[in-house]
């Protein structure tokens, strides 16, 4: 068991594990950037940068290969066991350590940010203010009781729950706030409406399946639902669908409920109001030199002016907003809209102090390596004189 | 219909020839008849201002890139055979316009696309050189097709549907360019305008600026006024001057000559002379000091044969805009720049370069140190060239050394040199300094290959993105320096793999020993800044787009060299591979940094579009060829020359 133990640190810790694992690297971020010639960015994502194993399609032949998620963890298990605590400690490895060190770091903050962070978008008119982001690509079901007036209290169910659902799998949610079940049948990640054929479906309509657009932030998800209330009785069928104006309603022991399929919603603790979108052109051209809103944050009663313009970002209690587009579309009418890219990342700083410990460690290794190899040239040419 | 032919007879006639049969007869007469202009004209007019693609520079500036986009190199031949320089190509263009029509700048690499337009081309090469008068006949169909295959995705053009939209935008520019002074002889006189009758008078025939300079008598002809809403004459806007005007303000504009008035915004546009009739005739704007200098381009053309009075107007109109742009801050850089093009560094640093080339290589036949000094000195007086230019452009654009990809060879390619002769002071074997001449040369080479094919502006106006100095200055650049230490390395690479070969040194491990010492020292420093300007770029990326890492093309392409370079030093420190290993993953590294540089700006997705290119395909899958080649040659030099310690014994 012992010698089993001691290979398998051996392995863990070895260079050659180590080169095989940057090979595959090297490997997953050519065919991913191939890849994207023919896929949407955020597919590729999904498939090679996100998972654990993926399935290449090489010429027809699919080609089994370990994802990047995967190889990133076996990276840092094998800086840990290899390049910090297996590695020679002595004045010649320093730099060495210090910048496995460096790139442990900036692994960690990858993946604290892919764990923990929140990403999405926060659209405004010049006037109109809010406090909401909602993400490009993620989803949830909302359920609400429908009130004339009053504070309404939402039960969220998120989008990894169910946007899975193929193949005839179901799942059933509820809560003890609510008179119900609330069946999810079939999933869709990009879908719309459109008539049943043969006069089925629900009222008639149905979702039609759209293969995943290019850039997948326009995909539309839906799903088939079915309300099933606690006090028996028969179920009441329904569709979500993403851009619906309206959500469904269904009408439970005497109770009007909405149910309705969103982008993900966070709400910030702060609000911003668009006061002026300016965009500038380079002279007599039509090349953007330079967009920028101007925006009013307010926080705890205190209201402040700030200027959000590309590459100057506002960061505020955590949150970054960053001016990401614009637009003037005739459904707003014919008024500017800026659109900010809105950011909560708890590793935030993580990449700049990685770079500082990486970049100090090569050039700790490489100046000892550079200051010896010129001692031994001397030290040749002394002996030849 | 048959644009430019009009255009040539207005010239004509208001250079003082009738037009009509004589303008025609000119257009048959091939031959460059004019006085050649003088050098002093000529610089005057190479640094006069003008505003294009967003940005204020110098005339010559503005035609040594049309006539590149043209005609594919920096000059131009009358058909008698005289050379000329892009300025005075364009001088002619606009004073000349009847035989700049017949000046053979239109190249096209496939005379199928003549074929394709219904055009003859007996005499003439499968690539060949055409004027405009040889072009026009087919000119409509030109723009009908250029027209239909824009709308074909860029990538998915075939190279013939590719010229053809190329063509037909660079027939369309010649047009705005030859018929810029088009309308200064095109206004109605009074026989034909009751309005200018009863502004100038019956027998009048008022040039342009004057017609300008009395819009505020003219406008009531043109549009009415409140108490006679059908104006003096009649219907509004049914004197002739009034339809011309209106058709003139919307269509040919000619190119930003005329710097708006000192009060209006930073980033106001210059005025073309269509804006200078929008503005005075239909706004109402007051602009004295631009008609001013309207009048000397008027009276240019009338005394273009006249070079003494020619000279005089133009000096006038010189001082007018100069002083003019002097005011808004926008000529400082001007002379800079015009002097810079006209100095041709990069052109004197490439043939020291070669020089030096030359020089080292008699060296390795013969002992002294005269001739290896000699190489040295070349590369340095190169190398400072190079760099001169390079803070040139810096101070004129005031941006850091690198913003496009143009700049970046330059930066790569000086890069690449200095390391070679830190190199060689550490190693004095001469291989790094031969190295540093041949990467000078060939990094040079690349440049101007990539601005002739390019044909744009190569100080071009930068996105939104990128107006930040701050980070071009940290990112971009070290992120070039990486690239330049990774050509460096293959370079290195390469002299082992041939020298083992061809036999070089056979007897002297020490050479390659010293060359693999090089190699990997170059790695090393390509790696220290491949990870830094990765991993600066992903916190601009941050800064910008808020995510510090997309997967996208471009990071992906700085990833897989850092990926490479730790690879290979890896590999090393594991005894995974050896000397010739080391040379053989260098030149490779050599292709990671192509691939990064140049390929993913092929793949036309991602998030870095401001670096798209295309055209360059064949040369880069040309060069990976070769690579693929040299790595063959070396892998298979490697294996017939195993160290015996290293071979399997025959009982394995």
């Amino acid at each position: 068991m012992r010698k089993i133990l001691l290979r398998t640190w051996e392995t863990l810790a070895s260079t050659g594990l180590a080169l095989v694992i940057l090979s595959f690297l090297l490997l997953l971020t050519i065919l991913g950037t191939l890849e994207q010639m023919r896929t949407s960015l955020y597919e590729v994502q999904r498939r090679y940068f996100e998972s654990l194993f993926v399935v290449h399609d090489f010429s027809g032949i699919p080609l089994p290969l370990p994802g990047v998620s995967l190889l990133l963890v076996l990276l840092a298990i094998n800086l840990v066991l290899g390049g910090v605590v297996r590695i020679r400690k002595d004045s010649t490895t320093w730099g060495v350590i210090v910048c496995h060190a460096g790139i442990l770091i900036l692994l960690a903050g990858s993946g604290i940010e892919y764990l923990w962070s929140q990403k999405g978008r926060l659209t405004l008119s010049e006037g109109e203010e809010g406090a909401e982001f909602t993400s490009d690509r993620e989803w949830e079901i909302a359920i609400a009781e429908a009130k004339d007036s009053g504070p309404v209290t939402e039960l969220v169910i998120p989008g990894w729950q169910f946007m899975e659902l193929r193949d005839g799998r179901t799942a059933r949610f509820t809560s003890p706030d609510i008179p119900f079940e609330l069946e999810v049948r079939r999933v869709f990640a990009n879908c719309e409406p459109g008539p049943a054929p043969g006069g089925g479906g629900v009222d008639g309509m149905t979702l039609l399946e759209r293969p995943p657009g290019k850039d997948s932030g326009k995909d539309v998800a839906g799903a088939f639902v079915a309300v099933r209330p606690k006090s028996g009785g028969g179920p009441i069928e329904g569709l979500l669908w993403g851009m619906e104006q309206a959500p469904m309603s269904a009408v439970v022991d005497g109770r009007r409920w909405t149910i309705g399929l969103f982008h993900r919603r966070w709400q910030l603790p702060f609000s911003i109001r668009l006061e002026d979108f300016r965009q500038q052109f380079h002279p007599g051209t039509g090349m953007a030199k330079s967009f920028e809103s101007d925006v009013i944050l307010t926080r705890d009663g205190a209201a402040q002016r700030v200027k959000i313009s590309m590459n100057q970002p506002l960061r505020e209690s955590g949150y970054t907003l960053y001016q990401s587009g614009f637009g003037q579309p005739a459904s707003r009418g014919g008024r500017w809209i800026s659109t900010f890219s809105v950011v909560k990342n708890p590793a935030d700083g993580v990449p700049l102090w990685s770079c500082i410990v990486i970049a100090a460690g090569l050039l700790l290794h490489f100046s000892q390596k550079l200051i010896r190899h010129m001692r031994s040239q001397r030290a040749a040419a002394w002996r030849s004189a | 219909m048959k644009r430019i032919l009009a255009c040539v007879a207005i010239v004509a006639a208001a250079a003082g020839s009738s037009p009509g049969e004589e303008g025609a007869e000119r257009l048959q007469a091939p031959m460059r008849t004019h006085v050649r202009w003088s050098p002093e004209l000529v610089d005057l007019f190479a640094r006069l201002p003008v505003q294009d693609g967003g940005r204020v520079k110098p005339l010559s500036t503005f035609a040594n890139f049309t006539l590149l986009a043209l005609n594919g190199r920096r000059g131009c031949a009358t058909p008698g055979g005289e050379q000329l320089t892009p300025t005075e190509w364009l001088m002619d263009c606009f004073f000349y316009t009847e035989e700049a029509v017949h000046y053979p700048c239109f190249l096209i690499q496939d005379a199928g696309v003549l074929d394709g337009l219904g055009l003859g081309h007996e005499g003439k090469q499968r690539r060949d050189r055409y004027s405009y008068a040889d072009l026009e006949p087919a000119r409509e169909k030109l723009f009908g097709l250029g027209a239909q295959y824009e709308g074909i995705d860029a990538r998915r053009r075939n190279p013939v549907q590719a010229q053809v939209v190329n063509l037909a935008r660079n027939v369309s520019q010649f047009e705005k360019l030859a018929g810029f002074l088009s309308v200064l002889g095109s206004m109605p006189d009074a026989a034909e305008s009751r309005a200018i009758a009863a502004v100038f008078g019956a027998e009048a025939r008022p040039g342009l600026a004057e017609i300008l300079g009395k819009a505020g008598e003219l406008k009531p002809w043109l549009e009415g006024t409140p108490d006679d809403p059908h104006g003096p004459g009649g219907t509004p806007g049914s004197d002739p001057l009034a339809a011309w005007a209106r058709s003139f303000s919307m269509g040919a504009r000619g190119i930003a000559l005329f710097p708006p008035l000192a009060s209006a915004p930073p980033h106001a546009a210059w005025l073309r002379v269509g804006d200078l009739v929008d503005d005075t005739l239909f706004r109402g704007a007051a602009l004295p000091d631009q008609l001013a200098a309207l009048a000397d381009l008027e009276a240019m053309l009338r005394l273009r044969d006249d070079r003494a009075g020619f000279a005089a107007r133009a000096e006038s109109f010189r001082g007018r805009v100069v002083a003019a742009a002097g005011q808004r801050g926008e000529y400082a850089k001007i002379p800079l720049e015009a002097a810079f093009y006209r100095a041709n560094l990069f052109t004197w640093a490439q043939a020291a370069y070669a020089i030096g080339f030359v020089l080292a290589a008699f060296a390795w036949f013969r002992t002294g140190k005269a001739l290896p000094r000699l190489s040295l000195g070349s590369v340095i007086v190169a190398t400072l060239l190079l760099a001169i230019g390079i803070t040139l452009r810096c101070v004129i654009r005031g941006r850091p050394p690198v913003t496009t990809l143009y700049e970046s060879v330059l930066f790569a390619t000086g890069i690449s040199v200095v390391v070679s002769l830190a190199a060689e002071f550490l190693h004095r074997q001469g291989i790094a300094l031969a190295l540093a001449t041949v990467l000078g040369a060939a990094g040079l080479l690349l440049a101007d290959r990539y601005e002739l094919q390019e044909g744009v502006d190569t100080m071009p106006s930068l996105v939104a993105v990128l107006d930040t100095n701050f980070w071009l200055a940290s990112h971009v650049t070290t992120v070039t320096i990486g690239y330049g230490a990774g050509l460096l390395a293959g370079a290195i690479g390469h002299v082992t793999i041939l020298g083992r070969l061809f036999g070089l040194k056979r007897h002297d491990e020490g050479f390659y020993k010293s060359l693999a010492s090089m190699t990997y020292g170059v790695l090393c420093f390509g790696l220290l800044f491949s990870v830094v300007g990765t991993v600066l770029g992903g916190i601009w990326a941050n800064e910008s787009w808020g995510r510090f890492w997309g997967w996208d093309p471009k990071e992906n392409g700085a990833l897989a060299i850092v990926l490479w370079k730790l690879i290979v030093l890896h590999a090393l420190y594991g005894g995974y591979i050896r000397e010739q290993g080391l040379a053989i993953s260098s030149v490779f590294c050599a292709v990671v940094v192509a691939a990064s540089w140049w390929g993913v700006n092929l793949l036309g997705v991602g998030l870095h579009s401001y670096g798209f290119t295309s055209g360059i395909l064949l040369a880069l899958f040309g060069y990976f060829a070769v690579e693929a080649l040299v790595i063959v040659a070396g892998v298979a030099w490697g294996v017939a020359n195993q160290p015996v310690d290293d071979r399997p014994s025959p009982a394995a």
